[in-house]
């Protein structure tokens, strides 16, 4: 899958101190875990962070500013170029 | 005439194969501006030559081969070029874009484009260069595959000329036959069985090169702007170089957007993983290939060197590829999907067509649909890799049930009846390539709408519903992918833009390499010395479009034909990142209609065809 070879792993757990927290800090997070996964992260504007790698959250693609509640699955995606030859 | 006009030859070749004659006509530059080059010229002459009563296989359709004024100038990616025809698997307008190498070549030899009328008398191929065009005997070359008659033809040309070629497929013209490039680089003018057309004319291939060079209005305009752009458009496209269009397999399965079971089932991780563009970088592939002007470097070479498909060696499937003759058959082998691209290329089948029929096939097989020879139901199985590669052969050859695929999705449904219809999957005729409208509502009005049926490329909506935005459009922010409010005012304002790529001619993976409107005029503007405003550069891609349409309209097209294939329409995938979605059709074709001023018939209103300077384009 998509970036498990930076990340070294397939799935992981977060857990933060509130109920709730929004995209753009769970990227933090998993940078701070994966410092190879830092080239991906670009918060400037949603469409900065596309270019590098989309954020779905419960299979819907997600905005930096979206909410994410406990339980919630994250899922990082490649930017999407679904590429035909014609 | 075009003068001092940078980017165009300002020379169309005129070639009718019945008389074996020739001429050049002069390109005026009033309908340079208005219609751009590529696809708008094309299709304007596809206007003017052809019409409701053409036969797509007769003599008198017309083939046309157009580049646009920046193919084989050094603006990055624009190595492209447009064919067009009345198409004969839907009957309307047809058109394929084309990356490699042959655009530049038929520029350089100093020609825009090339319109073919007639038919041969016997199977003979051009030689374009410099000096005009050769009509050459091409009997040693019917029959032969791609790949062998490309290195044939360099031979008896110049080693380092440029031939488009069909296949066996288009020779015994299947309808989803392709135009191919590139010899085993192997770029595909696939969609719409323009393949067929050149057939059907008795012509094996257009073989191109010249050495003059394209003229730029402005190079250092032009070389300021590349410069400033390159940097971000390699690095926003870094994992495309890296893995090609694969690379998405397995996000695009994620997002319930990769047609499995011929678009039935909903899920597919497993076996979207072992067609995935990181899989293929670590086990077939052996190269990259780059277009003209290209600087990204997407296409794959691929080569197995052992076990039961070993021989493969040339251009590497794509995601398409993966899409169609991969996860929609349930096929995880990824030598076996390697093995039918690699006869696609050689016998020149669109592999999206021939993945969507195949898929077909399967269902109707499995409902007890199609009976017949023993070996052939055997290979018609979900998942079978040999049975798969067996059946685009035969496709490729038209043999045996093979012939009858070859005829497209929409007639093997008419043959077949018995209620297929439900699972025939095409708009118009034309099958959709590997993305769902389940997961992108406006690409349900876009398939509808697209001018030569279900297309994701004439549009492209889908991509600014999850990654892309262009705010000279007013899409400032990336769109809801499920939302409904604005979907068809998105549609066509997607499609007119793409108009310009197609015409112009520039990839349109330089969306994802961040390049916006402004950029694309600018690169315009440097190469030919106009001062094109943007609102008049887009109102040529309006034109464009409405010309296309107008195309479609006086072909019988209506509102009745502007549908999304049922399963799309009304059965969930029921799994997976678009599980429960069915995209609201009617309210967004309704704002499709609005917002393109055509009345509820789908047709451009008067006022409207008075605004794009089409007044005259009566149906």
């Amino acid at each position: 899958m998509p970036f498990r070879e930076d990340a070294g792993v397939t799935e992981e757990t977060y857990e933060t101190d509130q109920e709730s927290t929004t995209v753009a800090r769970v990227l933090d997070l998993i940078a701070s875990r994966h410092s190879s996964m830092t080239k991906f992260m670009d918060s400037t504007s949603d469409e900065a962070q596309r270019h590098h790698l989309v954020v779905a959250v419960n299979s819907r693609l997600a905005r930096l500013s979206e909410e994410v509640h406990d339980g919630d699955s994250i899922s990082l995606l490649l930017p999407v170029i679904g590429g035909s030859k014609e | 005439m075009m003068g001092s006009i940078g980017g165009y030859a300002g020379r169309i070749l005129h070639v009718d194969l019945s008389k074996r004659k020739q001429h050049v006509e002069g390109l005026p530059e009033g309908e340079a501006r208005a219609y751009i080059g590529g696809s708008g010229l094309a299709a304007k002459r596809l206007w003017d030559m052809t019409g409701k009563e053409t036969d797509p296989l007769g003599t008198e359709n017309v083939l046309i081969f157009m580049a646009g004024a920046l193919t084989g100038t050094r603006v990055p990616l624009s190595g492209r070029h447009e064919v067009v025809a009345k198409s004969p698997l839907t009957g309307i307008y047809g058109e394929s874009d084309v990356g490699g190498r042959w655009g530049t070549e038929l520029k350089k030899a100093g020609f825009d484009g090339v319109v073919i009328t007639g038919k041969s008398a016997k199977h003979t191929y051009l030689w374009i260069n410099e000096s005009g065009v050769e009509f050459r005997d091409a009997e040693h070359l019917w029959g032969l595959d791609t790949y062998e008659a490309s290195a044939i033809l360099r031979k008896e040309t110049d080693q380092k000329a440029i031939e488009a070629c069909i296949g066996p497929a288009g020779e015994r013209l299947a309808r989803i036959a392709a135009i191919m490039h590139d010899g085993r680089d192997a770029r595909a003018a696939g969609r719409c069985g323009l393949g067929a057309v050149m057939g059907s004319k008795n012509l094996k291939a257009i073989v191109a090169k010249g050495d003059k060079e394209v003229s730029v209005a402005d190079g250092k305009r032009l070389s300021e702007m590349t410069k400033k752009l390159a940097p971000d458009i390699l690095k926003s496209t870094k994992r495309l170089a890296d893995y090609g269009t694969s690379q998405v397999v397995t996000t695009l399965e994620e997002l319930g957007d990769l047609p499995v079971r011929n678009w039935k089932q909903g899920r597919w991780q497993e076996g979207a993983e072992k067609l995935s563009g990181p899989t293929m970088a670590k086990s077939i592939l052996n190269g990259r290939y780059f277009c003209g002007a290209c600087i990204i470097g997407c296409g794959r070479t691929v080569a197995v060197g052992h076990g039961e498909y070993a021989g493969v060696d040339g251009a590497g499937p794509e995601y398409e590829t993966m899409a169609l003759l991969g996860s929609n058959v349930l096929v995880d082998d990824l030598e076996a999907v390697a093995k039918a691209h690699e006869l696609c290329n050689r016998l020149g089948l669109d592999v999206i067509s021939t993945g969507a029929v195949i898929g077909f096939a399967l269902e109707a097989a499995e409902r007890g649909m199609i009976k017949g020879d023993l070996n052939e139901r055997a290979d018609l199985t979900w998942g079978n890799g040999r049975g798969i590669v067996n059946m685009v052969e035969k496709i490729g050859r038209r043999e045996g049930l093979g012939y009858l695929l070859g005829e497209g999705v929409m007639r093997v449904s008419a043959k077949l009846g018995a209620g297929s219809e439900a699972f025939a999957l095409h708009v118009k005729g034309l099958e959709p390539p590997g993305h769902d409208a389940r997961a992108y509502n406006s690409l349900a009005v876009g398939y509808a709408t697209g001018n030569r049926g279900a297309c994701h490329l004439q549009g492209m909506s889908y991509a600014f519903e999850r990654s892309a935005t262009m705010p000279e459009l007013g899409i400032n922010e990336i769109q809801d992918r499920f939302g409904v409010v604005k979907k068809g005012e998105l549609v066509a304002k997607t499609q007119d833009l793409m108009s310009l790529f197609d015409s112009i001619k520039l990839c349109k993976f330089l969306l994802f390499g961040g390049v916006k409107l402004t950029s694309m005029l600018e690169w315009f503007n440097a190469v030919t010395g106009w001062e094109i405003s943007q609102a008049e550069f887009l109102k040529a891609g309006e034109r464009i479009y409405n010309l296309k349409r107008m195309y479609n309209v006086r072909c019988g097209i209506t509102r009745k034909d502007d549908v999304v294939p049922t399963r799309m329409l009304r059965e969930k995938r029921g799994e997976g990142g678009s599980a429960e979605n069915l995209p609201p059709f009617s309210e967004i074709l309704d704002d499709y209609y609005r917002y393109r001023d055509w009345d509820q018939n789908g047709i451009p209103t008067k006022a409207k065809l008075v605004e794009l300077g089409l007044a005259d384009m009566t149906p």
